[in-house]
């Protein structure tokens, strides 16, 4: 009987005790989630991994950080890496080497550029440069003159001109220059997350500036987006991605100066050589987050009237395009994608993108 | 029959449990909080509850941050874009502004994020 009473009473300390340690297992158990941040490509870049060890997760963050930083040097228009020594031949007659790696780029960067009937032209470098735009940390404080404006796209040729992808080859004439903004942030991007599976890492998002690729879930719930506002700060609309997906937004709010009162923002237009006017912002989801990047650039020139017809020859089909009326236009795939905020909802067209 | 030592053990045992409790099952929402990183170290830890203004030293000179109801903002900075002005107020878990001239990042913990990430 006494042993029966000392054993209850084992028992029922062991349970109180126990509890203490079933709290403690669940914040051992809570979601293993690695987030590493850094400054990349003049951008804040996020790693974020589930489900790896943290030790693991963050090598491998951090061997994403070391290929940002050398993609940054490599791809850099103006200074002493592969692209800046390529656009200081412009104009000597020189034929520069293109190494394979950056030649694969430039291949598929031409074939978004025809696609796009050249409302994404990584030739508009020397315009870029003429504006002021090239140096994120010291944008224009006012635009260039008309005369300016002229003279560079004078001497401005289509990229798909300049470039031959059989031999290797690009000639820049005077006052032309190759700038991969636009596709180089995406493409990083896509070798970031190609660096993280190599690992085994098989749940992620890497995050530059807030253009992203998630590649599957968060245990057991799909990785959650938010699209940021463009005009007021908050959030316009939820978005989840489960499997691998990019999501990519171009914006006219992300690098701007005003010059009597008018805004100027840095996506310029190949055809005027001016910032693009019709739209706020654009998002492309697509797998390639090189592609959505691209994409996002196009068709944010392509505006309000010809984004429709864009999208389809870029092989498009979840977009969504904010233009300066307010009108959110969607692609019925974005429509299906997207939570939009409540008061978004009534500015909301859907267009399909089939050809009329 | 229960000895001191068994009663002793309970309320450790039950101690337990309140000490816990508090930090692992009760909701984390109750105020936002901010951290402010330079150079990527934490150098302020503020809650979003009071109102404040405060100045940061970060590698190009003193940025100017400000709380107001339960949100934070840059309101001034030494860098040429401002990139980090027009970042806007920030309240939600896991918003982030940076202004990367001057190595000042502003992140917005608390409850659980509601976004993976913010596309911008």
């Amino acid at each position: 009987m006494r042993r029966t009473d000392t054993a209850q009473r084992g028992a029922a300390i062991a349970a109180l005790l126990i509890i203490p340690l079933i709290a403690l297992s669940g914040c051992s158990r809570a979601e293993p989630e690695t987030r590493i941040r850094f400054t990349a490509m003049g951008t804040l870049v996020e790693v974020t991994i589930f489900g790896t060890a943290e030790q693991e997760a963050e090598a491998a963050a951090r061997e994403v950080e070391a290929l940002f930083g050398d993609l940054q040097r490599r791809w850099d228009p103006w200074h002493d890496g592969q692209l800046g020594r390529i656009n200081a031949t412009a104009g000597t007659g020189q034929v520069p080497e293109v190494s394979i790696e950056l030649a694969d780029m430039l291949d598929r960067a031409a074939q978004i550029s025809r696609d796009s009937q050249g409302l994404f032209d990584p030739a508009i470098g020397g315009l870029i440069r003429l504006w002021g735009f090239q140096d994120g940390d010291n944008p224009p404080t006012e635009p260039p003159s008309a005369t300016e404006i002229e003279r560079a796209l004078d001497d401005s040729r289509p990229f798909t001109e300049l470039w031959d992808g059989r031999d290797r080859s690009l000639r820049l004439p005077a006052g032309t220059a190759i700038d991969l903004g636009g596709f180089a942030k995406g493409e990083a991007v896509d070798l970031a997350i190609e660096l993280i599976r190599a690992r085994g890492i098989t749940d992620a998002i890497v995050n530059a500036g807030g253009d992203l690729r998630a590649i599957g879930r968060h245990g057991d719930r799909n990785w959650r987006i938010g699209i940021r506002d463009p005009r007021d700060q908050d959030v316009l609309a939820a978005i989840e991605v489960a499997g691998d997906e990019s999501v990519f937004t171009s914006g006219d709010y992300e690098r701007y100066f005003i010059y009597d009162e008018r805004r100027y923002h840095h996506i310029l237009d190949p055809r005027d050589g001016q910032p693009s006017r019709g739209t706020v912002s654009v998002t492309v989801l697509h797998t390639e987050a090189a592609l959505a990047d691209a994409a996002a650039t196009a068709l944010f020139v392509a505006g309000p009237q010809q984004w429709e017809e864009t999208a389809r020859l870029l092989g498009l089909d979840r977009v969504m395009l904010i233009a300066d009326s307010g009108t959110i236009y969607l692609t019925p795939e974005m429509e299906k994608r997207v939570r939009l905020r409540e008061a978004a909802a009534s500015a909301v067209v859907v267009r399909s993108l089939e050809s009329h | 029959m229960i000895k001191a030592g068994d009663i002793f053990i309970l309320i450790l045992a039950v101690a337990g449990v309140g000490a816990t409790y508090g930090a692992l099952w009760a909701p984390r929402s109750v105020g936002h909080t901010a951290v402010i990183t330079v150079d990527h170290q934490v150098v302020r830890e503020l809650p979003l509850g009071t109102d404040v203004e405060l100045t940061i030293n970060g590698a190009i000179g003193d940025s100017r941050l400000a709380v107001d109801q339960g949100r934070i903002r840059f309101i001034d900075s030494p860098c040429p874009g401002r990139y980090c002005i027009h970042s806007g107020w920030l309240s939600r878990t896991g918003q982030v502004a940076a202004c990367l001239p001057n190595g000042i990042v502003v992140e917005i913990l608390g409850e659980e994020r509601e976004y993976d990430a913010i596309n911008l």
